[in-house]
C-alpha cells in the first residue's frame, strides 16, 4: 500500500515537472518573439466616399503667359460637389503626356458642396499641354 | 490532488492572460473617406487651323482682330487671343464665347486698347470650354 502511495507520489511530482517545463519552454519561446520587435496592431475598415451622386467636373479658364510662351491654366472650377464634401480637401492634379503631373492644385469644399474654384500656383501650365485631370477628396 | 487542481487553476490563468493580450494586439480602426477619379481632358479641335486678320486705325493702332477656321466643335467654347510682341510680351488680349457655328466658326475681337499693330509679332489663342 505505502509502495502504491509512493508510485502516485512519483506519478504527481513526473507531471508537475512536465507542466513546468512545458510551460518555461513557452514562456520562453514568447520572450524571445518580444526582443527586437516593435509593437504591431491591425484592423479593418471600410473607406466611404463622400461623393455619392453625380460626377464631379473640372472647367478651365486660360489666360496667356510670356513666359512659356502661350495660354496657361490660370483657373480651374470644379462643378457638382455633393454636400457631403463639404469640408473635405480637394486635390486637383492636371496631367500631360505619359500622365505626367503638370501640376497639382488643392482646396477645400466649400460648406453644402457645389463648386469650388482653385488657382495654380506660380509656375505656369500650358493649356496646350494639358490632357487629363485627377480629382481626389479627403477629409 | 490538491496540489494537481492548484497547478491546472494556475494554467488557467496564464491562458487567459494570453488571451487578453491577443485581443489587445487586435486595433480597432477608423476611416475617413475617399474620392478620386480621372478624366481625360479633350480639345475641340485643333487650332493650327485659325487664321487671323487685324484691322488698323489711321493712327497705326489695331482695332480689330478677327479669327477664323476655327472648328465648329468648339462651338459655345470659350476663345481668347492675345496680341504678342517682342519677347513674347503680350500686348493686349481679347476674349469672345463662340456662338452657333456653320463649317467652322470665326469670332471678332476689339478693345485692345492702344496697341501699334508694327508692335505686333504674332497672335496666341486659348481655347477653354464652358
Amino acid at each position: 500500500m505505502n509502495m502504491l502511495k509512493g508510485l502516485a507520489k512519483k506519478k504527481t511530482l513526473f507531471a508537475l515537472m512536465l507542466a513546468l517545463t512545458i510551460f518555461g519552454a513557452v514562456y520562453g519561446f514568447a520572450a524571445t518573439l518580444n526582443v527586437g520587435t516593435d509593437q504591431l496592431s491591425a484592423g479593418n475598415a471600410t473607406v466611404a466616399s463622400c461623393q455619392s451622386s453625380g460626377n464631379p467636373t473640372g472647367t478651365y479658364t486660360v489666360a496667356y503667359d510670356s513666359a512659356l510662351p502661350g495660354y496657361k491654366v490660370s483657373g480651374v472650377t470644379v462643378t457638382g460637389l455633393d454636400a457631403a464634401c463639404a469640408t473635405k480637401a480637394v486635390s486637383v492634379t492636371l496631367t500631360g503626356a505619359s500622365a505626367s503631373n503638370l501640376g497639382t492644385i488643392t482646396g477645400t469644399v466649400p460648406a453644402g458642396g457645389g463648386n469650388l474654384a482653385l488657382t495654380p500656383g506660380a509656375t505656369p501650365i500650358s493649356a496646350a499641354a494639358v490632357s487629363g485631370v485627377s480629382v481626389a477628396i479627403n477629409g | 490532488m490538491k496540489l494537481l487542481a492548484n497547478i491546472l487553476g494556475l494554467a488557467l490563468a496564464v491562458a487567459a492572460v494570453s488571451a487578453a493580450c491577443g485581443a489587445a494586439a487586435s486595433l480597432a480602426l477608423g476611416s475617413k473617406s475617399l474620392s478620386a477619379g480621372s478624366a481625360a481632358v479633350t480639345a475641340c479641335g485643333g487650332l493650327t487651323s485659325l487664321s487671323a486678320t487685324r484691322t488698323v486705325s489711321n493712327a497705326g493702332n489695331v482695332t480689330q482682330v478677327n479669327v477664323g477656321g476655327i472648328p465648329a466643335a468648339c462651338s459655345g467654347e470659350t476663345l481668347s487671343v492675345t496680341l504678342v510682341g517682342a519677347a513674347n510680351a503680350n500686348l493686349g488680349s481679347g476674349t469672345a464665347t463662340l456662338g452657333s457655328c456653320g463649317t467652322t466658326c470665326s469670332a471678332t475681337f476689339a478693345g485692345f486698347g492702344t496697341v501699334a499693330a508694327a508692335s505686333v509679332v504674332g497672335y496666341s489663342f486659348g481655347l477653354a470650354g464652358s
